[in-house]
């Protein structure tokens, strides 16, 4: 036997030997898996402070998912406004034609001309003042003011009627509406101006520029707010009486200054006095051509009520109809879109989260791994 | 050894019995190396008691691709050894306690052991440690470097050093 054996023999025969009854109580434990062991241990203290680091992170986790429902709840209210422009009060300076509360008090009637209650609001109104109404009132104002005839010699007013209308209308729609606007505009004998269409990215828009005829107004427009949402309307009046009344007047007088030329003619002595009065009524005749010419235009602009319609496409597909596989794709394309973004959201907010976490595991477990060595440097 | 305690896994009993076959196969050892390093040996029970408790509640975890049993369960008494020291913060060592075998100053092999264990008490700690893992647990280098976390070759450079020391002191 060598040294080294017989010093490790030594060093053997110095071991510490366990209580005959330790081991034995011990050796019960194991073979029972440690079951009745109730008694705390430094492990079970260890494991108890593992809850601390999973609470932070379960936090966390809830954060980012607030974080993430927020976002998603502004995108969808984002969304949201764009359906709510119809919401916006029409704009409307004519009162209700069918005996309603008109939504200003008529002015008094001009002591010169007998206005009728339909035009009696509008004829104080120039052009484009309005007000707001409220949601509730749409329905009432829609109807526009009673179409005019010109009957500014007959007492009445003569009012030239103008109408803006905008409608929204989903992408998939855009097209139909369109086309059922040009339709209306037949039906009517509505002339149509001018017309501009276009559309770009599935965002389109129209303009169309109509000539409709006074006396067939509010069906006409009542038609075209059926075509799609209504977002904005307004309406507008201009007072034109005082310019036909100027016209007819120049025109009675030229057609009795001729009269009164053609009876002086007949009187006429000499060729030279009916010469002069010849010219005489050749000027008449002329000023009698330019009065019924501007009679006839003031006739024609109060005829026809000018209506602007513009159509926009809101650029998504229209949430009415029945549900198609197609919509189905769209829904679970966005459902997918969502959820991609919380993942990302989630994962932006965790990442540096899971990062401390790390960090602070490897310290803690280098520090701990330090104190245990340094308990043994301190254990003279 | 034959025991393999994550083969095991899947079967509870199987695994009950194997672990309970390592108990027996190094309890006495394991005894001895904590009672080396903590105060007394009711605390050397109770860090015994612990460790295999860890064991066998982490006993799912042990992958034998990363070292022999015997080095697991070494390493998990080393660790409750010096947590214990941590939390109490006082060290005494087994000498205060009584010796097991009456000194009897004719017996040559009763001197020798006492000189070797007065030996081992002047060694530095980590030294007595490595002794202790050495021979009371009879780790091979390989082992003694996992349970130290050091390379197998710093492992013997420290253990020749801790046994030249503890010669040295019986000389």
């Amino acid at each position: 036997m060598n040294d080294l054996e017989q010093l490790r023999d030594d060093v053997r025969a110095t071991a510490p030997q366990p209580r005959p009854e330790f081991a034995a109580r011990l050796e019960r434990k194991v073979e029972a898996g440690f079951k009745a062991d109730k008694t705390p241990s430094v492990w079970r203290r260890r494991k108890i402070n593992l809850w601390a680091p999973s609470i932070a992170l379960g936090c966390t986790v809830l954060i980012a998912f607030a974080i993430a429902l927020a976002t998603s709840g502004d995108v969808e209210n984002m969304s949201g406004d764009d359906d709510g422009g119809g919401d916006v009060a029409l704009l409307d300076t004519g009162s209700d034609d069918s005996g309603g509360t008109p939504a200003t008090p008529p002015p008094a009637p001009e002591p010169e001309a007998a206005v009728p209650p339909a035009a009696s609001s509008d004829a104080s109104a120039p052009a484009d003042e309005g007000h707001f109404l409220a949601p509730g009132e749409r329905a009432a104002q829609a109807r526009s003011p009673a179409p005019d005839r010109v009957r500014g010699r007959d007492g009445n007013r003569v009012v030239v009627r103008s109408t803006r209308l905008e409608l929204e209308t989903g992408a998939d729609e855009f097209d139909e509406v369109t086309d059922d606007v040009l339709q209306v505009a037949d039906d009517t004998d509505t002339i149509v101006q001018s017309s501009r269409v276009s559309e770009d990215n599935g965002r389109g828009v129209a303009h169309y520029d109509l000539r409709v005829p006074a006396s067939r107004l509010d069906d006409t427009l009542a038609e075209l707010s059926r075509l799609a949402h209504v977002t904005s309307r307004t309406a507008s009046s201009e007072d034109i009486t005082r310019a036909y009344v100027s016209a007819t007047d120049r025109l009675d007088d030229a057609r009795a200054e001729r009269q009164a030329l053609l009876k002086a003619l007949e009187k006429a002595d000499t060729d030279a006095e009916a010469d002069a009065i010849r010219r005489q009524i050749r000027l008449a005749r002329d000023r009698i051509a330019i009065a019924e010419r501007d009679v006839q235009a003031l006739q024609r602009r109060a005829d026809r009520a000018r209506v602007s319609v513009t159509v926009r496409s809101t650029g998504r597909k229209s949430e009415g109809g029945a549900w198609t596989p197609g919509d189905a794709v769209d829904d679970a394309g966005r459902i997918l879109e969502v959820a991609a973004g919380v993942v990302v959201v989630t994962a932006a907010a965790l990442l540096p989260a899971a990062i401390l976490v790390a960090l602070a595991a490897l310290t803690a477990r280098s520090l701990r791994r330090r104190r245990r060595e340094g308990a043994l440097d301190a254990a003279r | 050894m034959g025991i393999t305690i994550a083969a095991a896994a899947t079967a509870p009993e199987r695994a009950a019995a194997s672990f309970a076959d390592l108990y027996r196969e190094t309890f006495a050892d394991v005894y001895a190396y904590v009672a080396t390093i903590v105060t007394d040996r009711s605390a050397a029970e109770d860090v015994t008691a612990q460790a295999y408790e860890r064991a066998y509640r982490k006993r799912r975890s042990f992958d034998a691709r990363r070292g022999s049993e015997r080095a697991w369960i070494f390493g998990i008494a080393r660790n409750a050894a010096l947590d214990e020291l941590r939390r109490r913060r006082r060290v005494a060592w087994l000498n205060a306690e009584p010796p097991d075998e009456v000194l009897v100053a004719h017996d040559e092999v009763a001197v020798r052991r006492a000189t070797v264990r007065a030996a081992l008490e002047k060694l530095e700690p980590r030294d007595r440690e490595i002794v202790a893992l050495k021979f009371h647990g009879g780790l091979t280098n390989a082992e003694l470097a996992k349970v130290l976390g050091l390379s197998e070759s710093n492992a013997g450079t420290r253990l020749h050093r801790a046994v030249t020391k503890l010669r040295e002191a019986c000389s």
